[in-house]
């Protein structure tokens, strides 16, 4: 509508123009004049065409930003009139895109040992502020057979990493796959015990326990492997889970980047008793073994755990308790030196006070059998405020004794959010 | 084709037969569920229900020991509406039992509040899919119990006939209970009431009760101070004589608030077995209704 008009106003300014400029000669009776005129005339229409061209130009660029201008609205229109084929066509439907879920930990620390200033007990955290880790997870099912779980992190220097990628299966065609059995294949925290299973966002304290600190190394047990998780008859929850594993860990087998990793079984039962509507027991035993990078001697670990919860059915968003106790022995065998072996355990209490409100404690040690650098005992105290089960803020103080080193005090605070897809909530 | 399905049939029902004397093990999320599948599946069915009357359906946790029931179940019912979400996937996976049947009894009933626009965590815990409460409208009862019986009939097609006798007799006596209910609850129709959580719309619906608002201006959030003042203020403005809430609600805010207002604070069971003597679907909202028309007169 406006280009028309505007294509009108040009052209009656451009034939004004011409009559304006031919108007004065038409008095004009002398020849010169006359072919002066010619000559104007013939320079007035060579004008009048450059601007027809050019309003005729104008008027395609106005058109076309118009068109452009008018899209959105339009395309959206399109699209829900179209929108089953239009994506079928195209190959591209949303709908079996897989939940997505992001979880961000933010934190803040102080230590008092000089000589961990840039560490403290938690290797993420720094002293001041620190971006801990970013957790990007997917989960969707493959086909009938399958369901798969991808969690990419992202650590404070920015270097991203496949934490665990793997699927899972409960039924195969052929039946391949025995009943009461599950089957996981791809890279996964190895089920040893209850900590190990644990993403930092789900660590019942900011930082991990010693004793799998010791054993599993900052990073905790994750392998690549396979596994098969079977359910006993039993007229309670009994379970017994194998695993090969790659035997890549750097801790418990001496793994580097140039060693070949040598393979490394896991086996654990786990049990779970009801005691009453409030309150559970479990009881887990783990075992994992393998031949380690040092000229390939054997290193091994056995745990034992037990895990009492209690929570109110009829207060379940309010009151709440979980001790926790997991023990671990290790030996990591090596050439011509006597087998370096140890254990420890921790023992914590997590009691939800109000709806929105932890209060937790945890007791750490460390050499029971005792290791090569001595004792170490630690104890921690945590204050949380959960808003919502998407976010958290937490608060931690904990003090260490070692045998050969000064004691350490540490305070540490954590932001812990998610957005997303709703995660369902292991017990 | 038909010589198939007809041996299939056959098939199941020579399988079912053997196994008359066996009633057929079911779970359900709820106990609401549990009591309409044990109304319509009579001793020819097993059931156990995951959640407990008297606790909040939501929380709900995944405990191993649920895992061992839905792992010996031939047949799963549950709310639907995401009211699950954060529990039963788990139990489900962890059961490593692919021939479980799972049905989702939302299919079938009118859903209220639907979010027609985007939904954000910020509005609290919204339900994308819809407010799953529904079986608090006994006329959504029936649905669930037609659509358990049809289930039950693909497992066990032997005893079809036990299964429609059933479900036959439940819809009778529903229906004529709720005639009487909605006899009793006539006064009040168009009273203004003021609830907890959200949880009550479909009951309110079917009662033409009015809600004038929330204790909670967002789902699953505490409410703020502010919200509460207002709250007050309406509900003494407008005399509101009840506020609803169910009893595994911390009564200590609702209680605050029935003290500065003449509304009286009605604790309600929202669920079979949220109180002792609600055994069965139908007396959850002879108890309902009882405590309602008290509160309301």
């Amino acid at each position: 509508m406006n280009t028309r008009i505007s294509k009108n106003v040009l052209r009656f300014v451009a034939l004004v123009a011409v009559v304006i400029s031919i108007a004065p000669s038409l008095g004009l009776a002398q020849e010169s004049v006359i072919e002066e005129l010619k000559h104007q005339v013939t320079e007035m229409r060579a004008a009048m065409q450059k601007m027809i061209e050019r309003i005729d130009q104008l008027e395609k660029e106005r058109e076309a930003n118009a068109g452009s201008a008018n899209t959105p609205p339009a395309e959206p229109m399109q699209a829900t009139a179209a929108t089953a084929p239009a994506s079928t066509a195209k190959g591209v439907t949303n709908s079996f895109n897989p939940a997505i879920s992001v979880n961000g930990l933010f934190g803040g620390g102080f230590s008092s040992n000089p000589a961990t200033t840039r560490r403290l007990s938690d290797p993420t955290f720094h002293n001041g502020f620190n971006f801990q880790e970013a957790e990007v997870q997917f989960t969707a099912d493959v086909d009938p057979y399958w369901k798969a779980n991808f969690i990419l992190a992202v650590n404070r220097d920015g270097k991203a990493e496949i934490e665990e990628g793997y699927v899972t299966s409960e039924q195969l065609p052929y039946d391949l796959l025995p009943s009461d059995t599950s089957l996981k294949l791809g890279k996964f925290f190895a089920g040893f015990g209850k900590h190990n299973l644990l993403h930092a966002h789900q660590f019942p304290f900011i930082d991990r326990p010693l004793i799998n600190q010791t054993v599993f190394g900052d990073e905790g047990l994750k392998e690549p492997g396979m596994g098969l998780s079977y359910l006993l008859p039993t007229s309670w929850f009994s379970e017994l889970t194998f695993q090969g594993l790659a035997g890549e860990n750097e801790s418990l087998f001496r793994a580097s980047e140039d060693s070949k990793p040598r393979g490394a079984y896991l086996g654990h039962w786990k049990n779970f008793f009801d005691v009453s509507d409030s309150t559970t027991l479990e009881i887990g035993n783990s075992y994992i073994g393998g031949r380690n990078a040092t000229g390939g001697r054997f290193s091994q670990a056995i745990g034992l755990d037990l895990t009492m919860k209690w929570r109110p059915p009829q207060q379940a968003t309010e009151k709440g308790l979980i001790w926790q106790n997991e023990y671990i022995y290790f030996s990591r065998n090596r050439d011509r030196h006597p087998a370096p072996t140890g254990g420890g355990l921790y023992s914590s209490l997590q009691y939800q006070f109000a709806r929105n409100w932890w209060i937790q404690g945890r007791y750490d040690l460390l050499g029971v059998p005792k290791l090569e650098d001595g004792r170490k005992q630690r104890w921690s105290t945590l204050l949380a405020l959960v808003p919502s089960e998407f976010s958290a803020l937490r608060l931690q103080y904990s003090y260490l004794t070692q045998e050969h080193a000064k004691s350490v005090n540490e305070i540490m605070l954590q932001a812990n959010f998610t957005i997303g897809s709703h995660p369902a909530h292991q017990y | 084709m038909r010589l198939l399905s007809s041996s299939v049939l056959c098939y199941l029902f020579l399988a079912s037969s053997a196994m008359a004397a066996q009633p057929v093990p079911v779970v359900t999320t709820t106990t609401d569920i549990a009591a309409i599948v044990k109304a319509i599946g009579g001793d020819h069915v097993a059931v156990e229900s995951i959640a407990k009357g008297y606790q909040d359906p939501h929380f709900v946790e995944a405990k191993p020991s649920f895992v061992r029931v839905v792992n010996r179940a031939r047949m799963l019912f549950n709310v639907g509406l995401e009211l699950e979400v954060g529990w039963l996937p788990l139990l489900i996976q962890g059961a490593r039992n692919p021939s479980l049947m799972v049905v989702d009894l939302s299919q079938g009933v009118s859903v209220l509040e639907k979010p027609s626009g985007p939904v954000s965590r910020a509005q609290g815990d919204v339900h994308p899919l819809g407010n799953p409460h529904y079986w608090l409208d006994p006329r959504n009862g029936v649905i669930m119990a037609r659509r358990i019986a049809q289930q039950l009939k693909t497992i066990e097609p032997g005893d079809s006939a036990y299964f429609d006798q059933n479900f036959t007799a439940f819809e009778s006596d529903l229906t004529n209970r709720r005639k009487r209910w909605e006899e009793q609850m006539a006064p009040f129709r168009g009273a203004e009431l003021v609830t907890y959580h959200k949880e009550w719309e479909y009951l309110i619906k079917w009662l033409s009760l009015n809600v004038l608002g929330y204790v909670e201006d967002k789902p699953g959030i505490p409410p703020t101070p502010r919200h509460l003042e207002e709250l007050v203020q309406t509900m003494q403005q407008r005399k509101v004589k009840a506020l609803l809430a169910s009893n595994y609600t911390n009564p200590n805010v609702p209680k605050s608030i029935a003290d500065k207002t003449s509304a009286k604070l009605v604790m309600l069971a929202s669920s079979v077995g949220g109180e002792e003597s609600i055994r069965n679907y139908g007396d959850l909202f002879e108890a309902i209704v009882g405590k309602l028309a008290g509160a309301l007169k």
